[in-house]
C-alpha cells in the first residue's frame, strides 16, 4: 500500500472517529440542556419555591451527565489539537442567490427559445414545490385526524396494539412526504443548474450607465453618512446637556430584578 | 482573521467586565462609566459590568425623562454609523459567547432558506419587544424593559446567575418564581440551540443586531465588494455563516472572513485605503514578499496597537479594582436622633432581621419636587414601612398602590415611606403628582451613595421593602415585590404582638 493511500485511509478513519465524537457530544449536549431545564421545572412546579439548597440538591442530581459533557468538550480541544476541524468549504446552498442575480442581469428577450425553456424550468420547480407542499399537508391531516380519534384506541384492542398502530401511521405520515421532498429537492437542484446554465447563455442587459450610478450612489451613501453622523452628535450632545445620563446611571447601577429575570 | 477577531471579542468582553472584584464580592459595580452604553449586548446587572446596556438603556428611556431617549438614542445612532453590524462581529460578548459555542465539535445546522426567513424575526422582536410594548406601558408611566423582562438570555446568564452564583446573593433565590423559569429555560434552548446553529441568538432574536444591520450599508467600518472585480462567483456568501444575500448587506457581521475566500479579492474593508491594507496588495495572490518598508511598519503599528490596548485593559482593572465610587459607605447617624446610645448601637452596613435601626433624615419629595422637608422614618414612634423604588422599575410602580392602600388603613399606627433611588427626582415628582397627589405615604429621596437604602441591608435589588416595628428593630424584609396581603397580614401580626 502506498504512502498516499495509507495517509487517506488514517484521515478516513480520524474523520469517521470525529463524526462518532461530534454526534455523542451533540446527544449529551441536548441531553444536559434538556436535564436542566427539566430541574428548572421540576423545582417550580413540584417544590413550589426556589432556594439554594433545592436547587443544588435537583441540579446534583444531573452531575453526572454534566460531567461527562465537560469531559467530551475538553476532550474535544484536545482532539481539535491534534486533528483541526476542516471548516466546510461550502455552507449554505448559493444556488438559488446566483439564480435571482442572473435574473435580473440577463436579458431574456434575446432570445426567446432559451427563454421558454427556462419558463418550462421554472414552472416544473413550482409544480413539485406545491406537490410536496400538497403531500406534507395532507399527510399531517392524515396523522392529525388519526390522533384526534386516540381516544377510542383501547376500545376492544390492547393498548401495545394501538401503539404499534400508532407508531405505522406516524412513520407512514412521515416517510411519504419526507422521501418525497428528498426527491423534489434532488430535481429542484438539477433544474436550478439547469437553469443557471440557460441563463449563462444568454446576453448581459444593456447596462449603460452604470458608472454614473454607482458614483451618484456614492454619493448619497456619504452624504446621508455625514447627515447622521452630525445628527447622532448633536442629538447625543443635548441629552447629555440636559441631564440625560442620570437615568441610564441609575438604572444600570441598580439590579431591577424582574428585569433580570430573577422575579 | 478568525483568531485575531476571536481575540478582540475576548478583549471586548473582558474590557466590558472590567469589575472583576465583582465576581468575587457578589455586587455589581455602580459608578460613573456606567452613564456610558457598551456597544454589545452585555447586562449592567452582570457583576463585573463596568458599563450600561445600550438594549435596556433603550427600554428605559422611554418611561424616563425626555433627555434620556436623546442621549441613549444619540450613542445608539453614533455606534450604527460608524460601526453598524460591525459590533456584532468584534465587540459583543454575547456573541463570542454563542461563536464558543459554536466551536464544540457537532453536527452543525447550515444556512437555508428557512434560516434566511427566520433572520427576519430579530425585526419582529426589535419592534414588539423594544418599541411598542415598552413605548405603551411608558405612556402609563409604567416602565417596561419587555425585551429584557420576557426574552433576554443575556440578562440571565450574566445578571441573574452571575448574582445567584455568589453566596452573598442567597436571599435572591426566594423571589425566583415563573419568570425565572421562563427565562432559565429559554437561555439553556438558546445555548445548546447555539451549539449547532451559528449565533442563533444574533440572527433570528437581537434586536440590537437588528438595529445595527439597517445602518450596514452606510456605516463608515465595514466589509463592502468592489463591484468592478467581482465576478459574482458567490463564494462570499456560501462560505458565510449568517443568512446574508450580498457582502454588507443587513445580516453582515463584519467579520472579514469573505475577504480570504474572496479568488479575485473584490472584498475589502471599508475605509481600508486609510486604516490597514487593501485587499489588492499582491501579497497572497502572487506569493511576492512584501516590501521591507511595509513589513516594517506593521509590526511596529502592531506592537503599538497591542501595547495600548493591554494597557487600557490592565488599567481598567486597576481602576476597577480600586474604585470604590459606588460603594456605600456605613451610614452616619443624623443628629436629630433622639437616643443617646446611637454611637454604641450604630447599624452596620447590611442590616439583617432583629437589628435596630435609628436612621437618618431624608429629604422629602412632593410633586412640587425636592423641597426643604426632611424626615425621619426610624423616629415616628409608629410600626414603620420603608419601599425603596424607583420610577425605572416596573415592579416597583406595580406595588406602590399597596402601599397608598396600607398607609390609608392604619393612618394611626402606621407610617409608610417610600424612598426614590439617588436619581433624577423631577421623574419621581412627576410621577407623584400625577399618581399620588393625595397619598399618604411619605415619599422621599435617599441621599448620596443610596446609604439608608444600604443602612437598611439592600444589596442593589429594586424593589426593596423594610418593615420596622415601633423601636425601629428590623422584623421583614421583602427582596422583591409584595402584595397589599402579606403587607396587611405582617403589620397585623406585629400590631397583635404588641398587644
Amino acid at each position: 500500500m502506498s504512502t498516499e493511500a495509507k495517509n487517506a485511509k488514517s484521515s478516513g478513519k480520524c474523520k469517521g472517529f470525529c463524526n462518532i465524537y461530534g454526534i455523542i457530544t451533540a446527544i449529551m449536549l441536548l441531553a444536559v440542556g434538556a436535564c436542566l431545564i427539566a430541574g428548572c421545572l421540576y423545582v417550580y412546579f413540584s417544590k413550589g419555591e426556589y432556594s439554594r439548597e433545592i436547587v443544588s440538591e435537583v441540579f446534583s442530581a444531573i452531575s453526572i451527565p454534566v460531567f461527562i459533557c465537560i469531559a467530551l468538550v475538553v476532550f474535544g480541544l484536545i482532539l481539535e489539537i491534534f486533528v483541526p476541524a476542516l471548516e466546510p468549504s461550502v455552507k449554505a446552498d448559493a444556488y438559488g442567490i446566483l439564480l435571482s442575480r442572473l435574473r435580473k442581469s440577463k436579458d431574456l428577450g434575446s432570445s426567446p427559445e432559451i427563454a421558454s425553456l427556462i419558463k418550462k424550468e421554472s414552472s416544473s420547480r413550482r409544480v413539485r414545490k406545491l406537490a410536496s407542499m400538497l403531500i406534507m399537508l395532507l399527510s399531517a391531516c392524515v396523522f392529525l385526524i388519526y390522533s384526534l380519534n386516540g381516544g377510542n384506541w383501547e376500545n376492544g384492542e390492547l393498548i401495545t396494539d394501538s401503539v404499534i398502530k400508532a407508531t405505522l401511521v406516524l412513520l407512514a405520515c412521515g416517510v411519504i412526504p419526507f422521501t418525497f421532498t428528498i426527491v423534489a429537492i434532488h430535481l429542484d437542484r438539477k433544474s436550478v443548474l439547469r437553469e443557471i446554465e440557460l441563463l449563462k447563455s444568454l446576453e448581459n442587459k444593456a447596462v449603460s450607465d452604470t458608472d454614473e450610478k454607482k458614483t451618484d450612489r456614492q454619493k448619497t451613501v456619504l452624504i446621508i453618512r455625514i447627515c447622521l453622523l452630525l445628527a447622532a452628535v448633536a442629538v447625543l450632545i443635548y441629552g447629555l446637556t440636559s441631564g440625560g445620563t442620570a437615568d441610564v446611571l441609575a438604572k444600570a447601577k441598580a439590579i431591577c430584578t424582574e428585569c433580570v429575570g430573577l422575579g | 482573521m478568525p483568531t485575531k477577531r476571536k481575540l478582540m471579542q475576548l478583549y471586548f468582553a473582558l474590557l466590558f467586565n472590567a469589575h472583576l472584584k465583582g465576581f468575587v464580592t457578589g455586587n455589581i459595580y455602580k459608578g460613573n462609566t456606567k452613564t456610558v452604553c457598551a456597544p454589545g449586548i452585555n447586562c449592567y446587572s452582570c457583576p463585573g459590568a463596568v458599563a450600561a446596556c445600550p438594549l435596556g438603556s433603550l427600554q428605559g428611556s422611554f418611561s424616563a425623562d425626555k433627555s434620556t431617549i436623546f442621549y441613549v438614542g444619540g450613542i445608539l445612532l453614533l455606534y450604527c454609523v460608524i460601526f453598524g453590524r460591525t459590533i456584532c462581529g468584534w465587540l459583543c460578548p454575547f456573541g463570542f459567547i454563542q461563536e464558543l459555542f459554536y466551536k464544540l465539535r457537532t453536527p452543525k445546522l447550515k444556512k437555508n432558506r428557512f434560516t434566511r426567513i427566520l433572520s427576519f424575526l430579530k425585526y419582529v422582536f426589535l419592534v414588539f419587544f423594544v418599541f411598542i410594548v415598552p413605548i405603551t406601558y411608558a405612556l402609563r408611566n409604567v416602565p417596561l424593559p419587555a425585551f429584557c423582562k420576557y426574552v433576554c438570555p443575556a440578562g440571565t446568564l450574566e445578571g441573574g446567575i452571575g448574582l445567584l452564583a455568589h453566596k452573598v446573593n442567597e436571599g435572591y433565590f426566594s423571589m425566583l418564581g415563573p419568570l425565572f423559569t421562563w427565562k432559565f429555560a429559554l437561555m439553556v434552548s438558546i445555548l445548546v440551540g447555539c451549539v449547532f446553529v451559528f449565533r442563533l441568538f444574533c440572527r433570528f432574536i437581537c434586536p440590537l443586531g437588528a438595529l445595527y444591520g439597517l445602518f450596514n450599508r452606510i456605516s463608515i467600518l465595514g466589509v463592502k465588494v468592489e463591484a468592478p472585480k467581482c465576478t459574482h462567483c458567490q463564494k462570499c456568501v456560501s462560505h458565510c455563516r449568517m443568512d446574508i444575500k450580498s457582502v454588507g448587506d443587513a445580516e453582515c457581521i463584519g467579520c472579514g472572513e469573505c475577504i480570504d475566500v474572496c479568488p479575485t479579492k473584490a472584498i475589502v474593508w471599508k475605509g481600508s485605503q486609510i486604516f490597514v491594507r487593501g485587499n489588492d496588495i499582491p501579497e497572497k495572490t502572487d506569493n511576492k514578499p512584501i516590501g521591507d518598508r511595509y513589513k516594517k511598519r506593521r509590526t511596529v503599528t502592531r506592537a503599538i496597537s497591542t501595547v495600548v490596548l493591554l494597557g487600557i485593559l490592565v488599567g481598567s482593572f486597576v481602576f476597577y479594582h480600586n474604585d470604590d465610587s459606588g460603594e456605600a459607605s456605613v451610614p452616619v447617624i443624623s443628629d436629630s436622633s433622639s437616643d443617646s446610645d446611637v454611637s454604641s448601637d450604630l447599624p452596620e452596613y447590611g442590616n439583617t432581621l432583629g437589628t435596630r435601626c435609628y436612621g437618618a433624615d431624608l429629604t422629602v419629595v412632593t410633586a412640587d419636587g425636592v423641597g426643604a422637608e426632611t424626615v425621619n422614618p426610624v423616629s415616628s414612634g409608629k410600626i414603620t414601612v420603608i419601599n425603596f423604588w424607583g420610577t425605572w422599575c416596573t415592579p416597583c410602580v406595580n406595588e406602590l398602590p399597596y402601599f397608598d392602600a396600607i398607609a390609608s388603613e392604619y393612618a394611626d399606627s402606621v407610617s409608610v415611606y417610600a424612598i426614590h433611588t439617588e436619581m433624577v427626582v423631577d421623574t419621581a415628582s412627576a410621577f407623584i403628582g400625577e399618581y399620588y397627589p393625595e397619598s399618604k405615604i411619605i415619599f422621599a429621596c435617599d441621599g448620596k451613595n443610596e446609604f439608608y437604602y444600604s443602612m437598611l441591608g439592600g444589596r442593589g435589588t429594586y424593589p426593596y421593602t423594610v418593615i420596622l416595628d415601633e423601636k425601629g428593630v428590623i422584623v421583614s424584609i421583602h427582596l422583591a415585590a409584595v402584595d397589599h396581603e402579606t403587607l396587611k397580614t405582617e403589620i397585623e401580626s406585629i400590631l397583635s404582638n404588641e398587644d
